[in-house]
């Protein structure tokens, strides 16, 4: 069973940490979903946790190198053993389904050699309130409760 | 979500694959993961590895010429990439 553990900014903060230590060479990262949304959490210094735990971290790249950090992170590794939490590799096509112009509006931080890019937590949420299953509908709560639709 | 018919996971695997069978040391770390008698999929695997190096050995957006030229031997992308198979976190 994958572990389920993800619920603070700060575990995903400490990754892309991590990540862009190990990079030789500039790499682009495009952090989606839950853990994208935890991240502008800790982004704004708010200390919130998800109110439900996360197993995965949804990331689209198109580096070599920050994809072979995607696959030290799968379920079942030593990373998912020790973090609580696997990465989801996404294919890039998955960014079609944020609204139009999210990356006008999209957060752009450089940790080392990572170009980090994270959509406004308003274009992350789109999608989950398109699907709009329980889960996604807490999310939304949580984001609004906090104040990163503010 | 689809992407050319296929799921998001399984697109991924495509995806990240063709990216990642340009370097040398972790394409062969991919087939001996693949091909490793522990891997559920391994013998299946081995029956399809032509077919699934040819489409990983393609370069991103060609999916479409890609597609035609394996109907013609009445595969599709969709079917091969099917035969990808996963990489399990315990033993990669």
């Amino acid at each position: 069973m994958p572990r389920c553990e993800l619920k603070s900014g700060k575990q995903v903060a400490d990754w892309l940490a991590e990540v862009g230590s190990q990079l030789k060479d500039p790499g682009n990262m495009t952090l989606i979903g839950s853990a994208a949304l935890l991240w502008h959490a800790q982004d704004r210094g708010l200390s919130a946790e998800l109110p439900e735990a996360s197993m995965d971290v949804d990331s689209v790249t198109d580096s070599e190198e920050v994809a072979m950090q995607f696959y030290e992170a799968l379920i079942g590794s030593e990373f998912e053993r020790t973090h609580g939490w696997h990465v989801n590799m996404m294919p890039e096509s998955v960014l079609q389904d944020l609204p139009a112009g999210w990356k006008e509006r999209a957060t752009q931080k450089q940790i080392e050699k990572l170009n980090l890019m994270v959509p406004a937590p308003a274009d992350l949420l789109a999608p989950k309130l398109k699907r709009n299953e329980p889960r996604d509908r807490a999310h939304a709560d949580w984001a609004r409760r906090i104040g990163l639709l503010g | 979500m689809f992407v050319n018919g296929m799921q998001l996971e399984e697109y991924a695997k495509l995806e990240y694959g063709r990216l990642l069978w340009r370097v040398p040391a972790f394409r062969e770390r991919l087939l001996r993961h693949w091909l490793d008698p522990r891997h559920p999929h391994a013998e299946r695997f081995a029956e399809h590895e032509s077919d699934v190096r040819y489409i990983l050995e393609s370069p991103k957006g060609s999916d479409q010429e890609l597609d035609a030229a394996l109907r013609k031997r009445d595969l599709s992308l969709r079917v091969v990439v099917k035969e990808i198979p996963s990489v399990f976190g315990s033993y990669f």
